[in-house]
């Protein structure tokens, strides 16, 4: 007779235990539903011993979700740096081209202030090559024969004299500055108008030669071309005397000139085609 | 006793991500129900005895956290429990995709229950409007994410090698 009741019930346990478990449901929602602020001893332990694990997991994942938000918020904004370095350097080039456009525009108007005071015909030219070697002193510029520059002719820039013209070729020549070694130009102290021969020193500095002992020359007094030798129109600026240099014996003084035309910065010169002498007003 | 202990500590555990993860999932509509899921799993991998009862303890935690009638989830969750029992031996729902449907269908019918109970309760006028706005979305949710969070049930060490009871 027991087994075979324990065999019934094997046979319908699952019946059996669903009818047990959603009767014992249906009388929970039964016996809550006119007490629903009560609460249970049960379900005031399982909410107690719920509830510091729920405060953890909060936790952690608000503070992963403030990591994200912070990750997120870096890229963006490693993403507008980004952006805002390239419109920095945008501007910065702009800017840079804008400032040499202005010192282009100062340099043209002083060069062209500079060939409204000589008087024969000018040519200006760009410079274009630099002398590479240590030991001569010359440039090249982007004017030749088919502009009509002649070996000989006189480059100057507003600053003062810068050289003459050694060679030629079509499009293109070679000017020989007046810091060579192979240099002279025949100058005056403009204040004593003692007379000298500038040469180069093969630096940027240039030597006043050949003037005569008892000539009066001083510290800062300025040099200009004397237009002897039909190269150099007269009265154009060579520079200034820096240091004298006369010896208790002889006929001669010198003197170091330190000179106007910075051959550093030069970027313009002129070069002046009339080969007659002609005077600086 | 061990795998159903783990049975238990899986269940508590889903209890708290659901009511903290899940819950702040953006999409109000679509959370996926993982108590659901584990009553399903409960139904197709243990004792009908020892299922039961934890699906109906599973069921009495989500009610403990809801703000509806006592015991409504604590009803649906036992019945979806005993529905899986009763179909495991007649349809092949070990593999994923079969999960997925069965679970999608089981999160329909504990929808179904739940109203039909709210509805006793209280009569819903329109029942269409939380079938559309809520069940299906949640149970649609809740098959997608079913088989993965069954995988990684299978996971947990006791449980590794859960077969048919």
């Amino acid at each position: 007779m027991v087994a075979k009741e324990i065999s019934i019930f094997r046979r319908y346990r699952v019946s059996i235990f669903a009818v047990i478990f959603l009767t014992t449901a249906l009388l929970t929602i039964s016996s809550r539903i006119n007490n629903v602020e009560r609460l249970a001893f049960i379900d005031w332990a399982l909410l107690e011993i719920t509830y510091p694990f729920q405060k953890a997991v909060t936790y952690s994942t608000d503070a992963l979700g403030n990591l994200i938000d912070s990750y997120v918020l870096l890229v963006n904004l490693k993403r507008e740096n980004v952006a805002l370095r390239k419109k920095v350097t945008e501007l910065r080039e702009e800017n840079s081209l804008l400032r040499e456009r202005a010192i282009a525009s100062e340099r043209l108007q002083n060069l062209l202030r500079f060939s409204k005071k000589i008087p024969g015909p000018i040519l200006p030219a760009q410079i274009i090559g630099i002398d590479p070697s240590s030991w001569f002193r010359t440039i090249l510029i982007d004017k030749g024969t088919k502009h009509g520059v002649e070996r000989g002719m006189a480059v100057v820039s507003p600053e003062g004299i810068v050289g003459h013209v050694l060679q030629t070729s079509p499009h293109s020549a070679k000017v020989l500055l007046i810091t060579d070694f192979n240099s002279s130009v025949d100058a005056i102290v403009q204040r004593s108008r003692a007379k000298g021969l500038v040469e180069g020193n093969g630096e940027n500095r240039c030597r006043l030669k050949y003037a005569p002992r008892a000539e009066d020359i001083q510290l800062g007094d300025r040099v200009v071309t004397s237009g002897l030798g039909g190269r150099y129109p007269k009265g154009l600026m060579v520079g200034k005397i820096n240091k004298i240099e006369k010896k208790s014996y002889g006929l001669f003084q010198q003197a170091e000139i330190i000179l106007s035309a910075n051959f550093s910065k030069l970027e313009e010169v002129f070069i002046i085609t009339e080969t007659r002498p002609v005077e600086i007003p | 006793m061990k795998k159903n202990l783990s049975l238990f500590g899986l269940i508590f555990l889903s209890l708290v991500i659901q009511t903290t993860i899940v819950t702040n999932l953006p999409h109000q509509q679509a959370k996926p129900d993982l108590l659901l899921i584990l009553t399903v799993y409960l139904g197709l991998y243990s004792t009908p005895l020892a299922g039961a009862i934890l699906a109906f303890l599973s069921g009495y935690m989500m009610d403990i956290f809801s703000g509806s009638i006592f015991g409504v989830q604590t009803f649906s969750k036992t019945a979806i429990f005993f529905l899986t029992i009763l179909i495991r031996d007649r349809f092949y729902i070990r593999s994923p995709l079969f999960q997925a449907g069965t679970i999608f269908l089981f999160s329909i019918i504990e929808g179904f229950i739940i109203i039909a109970i709210l509805g006793m309760v209280s009569p819903i006028e329109n029942l269409l409007s939380p079938f559309f706005l809520f069940i299906i979305p949640r149970s649609l949710i809740t098959g997608l994410v079913g088989p993965f969070f069954i995988a990684l049930i299978k996971c947990v060490p006791p449980l590794s090698h859960s077969g048919n009871p």
